[in-house]
């Protein structure tokens, strides 16, 4: 299912999109947004590459990627919490930087909203890439395809089944 | 001080863990070094002084859990004990395991069990002595499941972990209890306050913690787990069930002493159980033949006969109990190596099959004979004295206390027992000529080496000249761990020699019983076969009970996640459906008609609030009309966005953004999966289905219909969004959105805890999906 017009705007698409869930993500203590929405937005980039790309091509660009980014996520935000530790003597304090050559202020919940923002990103797009993947007989030519690269990519050499 | 004993022991575990200890024998040294380092460092700073030592550390003061060390006479006794026979093991097991490619792993278990076993003896704070008995439990498992692809190592290692961690969190409730009750969190407040009447709170948790005591010590009826743990490699059945663990319960009943000295129920108990546990051991012992299984049994007898002497008040009985665990320690511990360099050396464990290894084996010889005069209760060793202290104790206690008479009974079948077994050690082992049954000759018979006997002969000869040290060693020891016990200062003097009393005649005729009963042979074994088959073993009780835990898991799981997505659909919203309505009803006085209000709105606003419904409306009738599948999803996906608008009229830009995104992402999902799907309709459901769904959506719709309506009549209470939005502008640095400053400050550990289940959904989704990635490569099914 790869749509001819979605090829030609996917590109622009992809950048606006991105730039817009930044956008929620970073705005988000002020105004409506924030890590969660800002995360959804991410995802519906990801879905709109699957519609105009196919399930397999983001599979072999971004499906190995997903797993570990919501570890990330969730690591990130354990930072987050314990920074503020040392000095405060509690965890999720928030600390607050300022950066005076920005006129912007910084906070560890901010970063916090960001491993919220990859958490939800990331699992979102698993679940859409993955059911969107299952049971097509391209997609398990795919996988066993890269059961062969790691096969390859492994030390021993595997001699030929007998 | 301690703790920094507890950091040394577990970092010499992970050392000898990660170095390979298999390659040098140096790792057997360091192995036995270390514990007798620590020891050596302890005994200079705080042995045998006067003051106890002290040590506080905060661990979760919010939770009263501390790191509360103390020292006093009791732990001090434990302490050499654990580290002393510790260090004995270490040495041992390196020769033991020669071979084993896990021996790091061993290692490490057991300096953690070591570390644990500390914990337990040092701690004052319950919480924290409850930690470090789990740790002793969980590390036990891990050493009985050493040979884990064996079944007994697994069976045995399970049911141990099952009735001992089952009774540690008995003993939790009971501190609970006890700790609620009182305010107090440390076994000296406890003890200090000696608050034992006989209340219902203080007999429960009383129950509660002779449970965890008693299943800890393997008594009656709890005794069976422990001759099943003898699956352990043989170091890990010397240290821990016999000279340590096994007396944790031991110890937890010590140090509880004073706290529950008033209870009527308390002493009684002890002296109970113990008799019973003692006799029918005794008995069990004398129809076995595994050496370490006959061991075994000994011990428990051994623990019970503890438990009747700390069951009595007077100051005998406690000398009795401190110089029994000593003297146990010192002779159970060299039995149980023996009975493994036996079977290293000779290839079996059956007592019928072995004989005539007295000159081969003379350095086991020596250590098991020496070992079986304490065994026997032979004047003058330490098993001798701590059951001359023991009948004494009963006798004069025989008329006043009837669980006495109890106790005596118990105390001499276990005596005569004793006295069997060091005779069938000595006799049958090493000094008969001819075995009963046929010995394995394919096995070359191979003598220890000498530093692997080195660690068990050590600990005998220090039984063996225990009198010896009476004055400057054995007597301060005693007197320390008694007052602890007694919770004041006592003054012990301990004599080797009573005199020729009654005391004296009963010790000679469970001496002359346990004689008898071994000459007798065949034949009273038989006798006693009898017997000891109507004991009911727990292990098939607990086998039992264990098939009914499962089964009625999965008549759960399977009653409540049928396959059909429909019943799971109903299941969880008629669920929801009821809480609330039944937590509502209790409510239901809060309701008044009156609180609903119609708001006259300006027409504009009219206007596109009834174009929304009617919307909503036409989409939900083609959602039920329509019968393909691209419809409905449409159509619901429309309802959806109407939902989004009534955000944006009513204000909430926050929901709007989330519900428009999830919308639109899980249309085009569910779009996609559509196209995958075989374009065959869907099957028709038989009509009592479609009945039982539309009642249910019925239901489910109108409950929602009802709760939107209460929740937007007249605010009843002060809505807590008030509080919310002040602090968001004090606190939050002039942050504006109220809902993003609730999520990542106010409630950001409900927050995280969501991030974790989503990332854990992720996971199992894709595990799920992806399982057929799983199978067996090609290459690894052709091996």
């Amino acid at each position: 299912m790869t749509e001819l017009y979605l090829k030609y705007v996917l590109n622009g698409l992809t950048a606006a999109l991105i730039l817009l869930a930044f956008f929620f993500l970073l705005r988000g203590h002020l105004l409506p947004g924030g890590g969660f929405v800002g995360g959804l937005m991410a995802a519906a980039v990801v879905e709109l590459a699957i519609i105009s790309q196919g399930a397999v091509t983001v599979q072999r660009r971004v499906g190995r990627l997903l797993l570990p980014v919501s570890g990330l996520g969730l690591l990130t935000a354990v930072l987050a919490i314990i920074f503020g530790w040392p000095r405060s003597g509690t965890v999720f304090a928030p600390v607050y930087f300022h950066l005076p050559w920005l006129e912007v202020e910084f906070s560890t919940a901010l970063a916090f909203d960001f491993g919220v923002f990859l958490v939800v990103m990331s699992v979102t797009s698993l679940f859409l890439l993955d059911l969107t993947l299952t049971r097509s007989a391209r997609s398990e030519q795919l996988l066993d395809m890269e059961d062969m690269e790691d096969r390859s990519v492994g030390k021993e050499q595997v001699p030929p089944t007998s | 001080m301690l703790l920094g004993s507890l950091a040394i022991l577990s970092l010499s575990g992970l050392i000898l863990w990660r170095t390979k200890p298999e390659s040098s024998r140096l790792a057997a040294w360091f192995g036995a070094a270390v514990p007798l380092a620590v020891l050596g460092w302890i005994w200079r700073r705080a042995g045998m002084s006067a003051a106890p030592y002290h040590e506080h550390w905060a661990w979760l003061p919010s939770l009263n859990l501390n790191l509360t060390f103390g020292l006093d006479g009791l732990s001090l006794l434990f302490t050499v004990i654990i580290l002393g026979i510790g260090a004995a093991v270490a040495l041992y097991t390196y020769f033991y395991l020669e071979d084993d490619p896990r021996l790091g792993a061993f290692y490490l278990f057991l300096f953690l069990f070591m570390a644990s076993m500390l914990g337990i003896v040092w701690s004052d704070n319950v919480l924290a002595f409850f930690v470090f008995w789990e740790g002793t439990t969980v590390t036990s498992y891990l050493l009985i499941g050493h040979g884990f692809s064996a079944t007994a190592s697994q069976r045995g290692a399970r049911n141990a972990l099952i009735v001992t961690g089952g009774g540690g969190l008995a003993m939790l409730a009971g501190f609970l209890l006890l700790g609620q009750a009182t305010g107090d969190w440390t076994f000296s407040a406890w003890n200090a306050a000696a608050p034992a009447g006989a209340d219902a709170m203080t007999t429960a948790a009383l129950v509660l913690i002779l449970l965890g005591a008693f299943t800890k010590s393997g008594q009656f009826p709890f005794h069976f787990w422990l001759p099943g743990a003898m699956a352990a490699p043989t170091p890990a059945s010397a240290y821990l069930h016999s000279a340590t663990m096994v007396k944790a319960g031991i110890f937890l009943a010590a140090r509880i002493h004073p706290a529950f000295a008033n209870h009527p129920a308390w002493l009684p108990a002890l002296v109970g159980f113990g008799a019973v546990t003692c006799a029918v051991s005794g008995i069990l012992m004398m129809t076995k033949t595994d050496l370490k299984g006959m061991l075994a049994y000994a011990t428990l007898a051994q623990l019970g006969l503890l438990f009747v002497a700390l069951g009595q008040s007077g100051k005998a009985a406690l000398v009795a109990a401190v110089v029994g665990i000593l003297a146990h320690a010192l002779y159970k511990g060299p039995l149980f190596l023996s009975a493994g360099m036996i079977e290293h050396a000779t290839g079996t464990r059956d007592i019928r099959r072995l004989a005539g290894q007295a000159r081969p084996l003379w350095s086991v010889f020596i250590i098991v004979a020496t070992s079986a005069l304490s065994l026997a209760a032979l004047p003058v060793w330490g098993g001798f004295l701590s059951k001359e202290y023991l009948l004494d104790s009963l006798l004069h206690l025989a008329d006043s206390m009837w669980s006495a008479w109890l106790g005596l009974i118990g105390v001499l079948i276990g005596s005569a027992a004793f006295a069997w077994l060091a005779i069938a050690f000595v006799h049958k082992i090493f000094l008969r000529r001819e075995p009963d049954a046929a010995v394995d000759r394919t096995h070359r018979l191979h003598p220890p080496a000498a530093t692997m006997v080195a660690g068990p002969m050590a600990l005998a000869v220090i039984g063996f000249t225990l009198p010896l040290t009476l004055e400057r060693l054995f007597q301060p020891l005693v007197q320390g761990a008694v007052s602890a016990i007694a919770g004041e200062v006592q003054s012990v003097h301990v004599h080797l020699w009573g005199g020729f009393n009654a005391v004296f005649l009963l010790s000679l005729a469970a001496l002359a019983a346990g004689t008898g009963v071994y000459l007798l042979g065949d034949r009273a074994t038989r006798i006693l076969h009898r017997g000891a088959d109507r004991v009911p073993s727990g292990d098939s009780q607990l086998e039992k009970t264990l098939g009914l835990a499962a089964r009625g898991a999965s008549w759960i799981s399977h009653g409540l996640q049928d396959l059909s997505l429909t019943s799971h659909v109903s299941i969880v919203l008629g669920a929801a459906v009821l809480v609330v309505v039944l937590a509502a009803n209790r409510l239901g006085s809060l309701f008044n008609p009156s609180d609903l209000r119609i708001v006259a709105e300006s027409p504009v606003a009219l206007w596109l609030e009834g174009t929304i419904l009617l919307l909503s409306l036409t989409a939900t009738l083609t959602v039920l009309a329509s019968n393909n599948r691209l419809a409905p999803i449409i159509a619901l996906s429309v309802v959806g966005l109407n939902v989004t608008l009534f955000f944006v009229l009513f204000a909430a830009p926050d929901l709007a953004l989330t519900q428009l995104l999830v919308e639109v992402l899980v249309f085009v999902l569910i779009i996609l999966i559509l196209y995958k799907l075989p374009a065959a309709r869907p099957p028709r459901l038989p009509p009592g289905h479609k009945l039982r769904n539309i009642g249910i959506a019925c239901i489910t719709g109108a409950f929602g219909f009802v709760l939107v309506l209460l929740a937007s009549g007249r605010p009843r209470f002060e809505p807590i969004s008030n509080e919310m939005i002040r602090a968001t502008w004090l606190d939050a640095h002039g942050a504006a959105n109220v809902v993003n400053v609730i999520l990542t400050d106010f409630r950001g550990f409900d927050t995280f805890g969501e991030m974790t289940v989503i990332a854990i959904a992720g996971i199992g989704v894709y595990s799920l999906v992806r399982a057929y990635r799983f199978r067996p490569r090609r290459s690894q099914v052709s091996e």
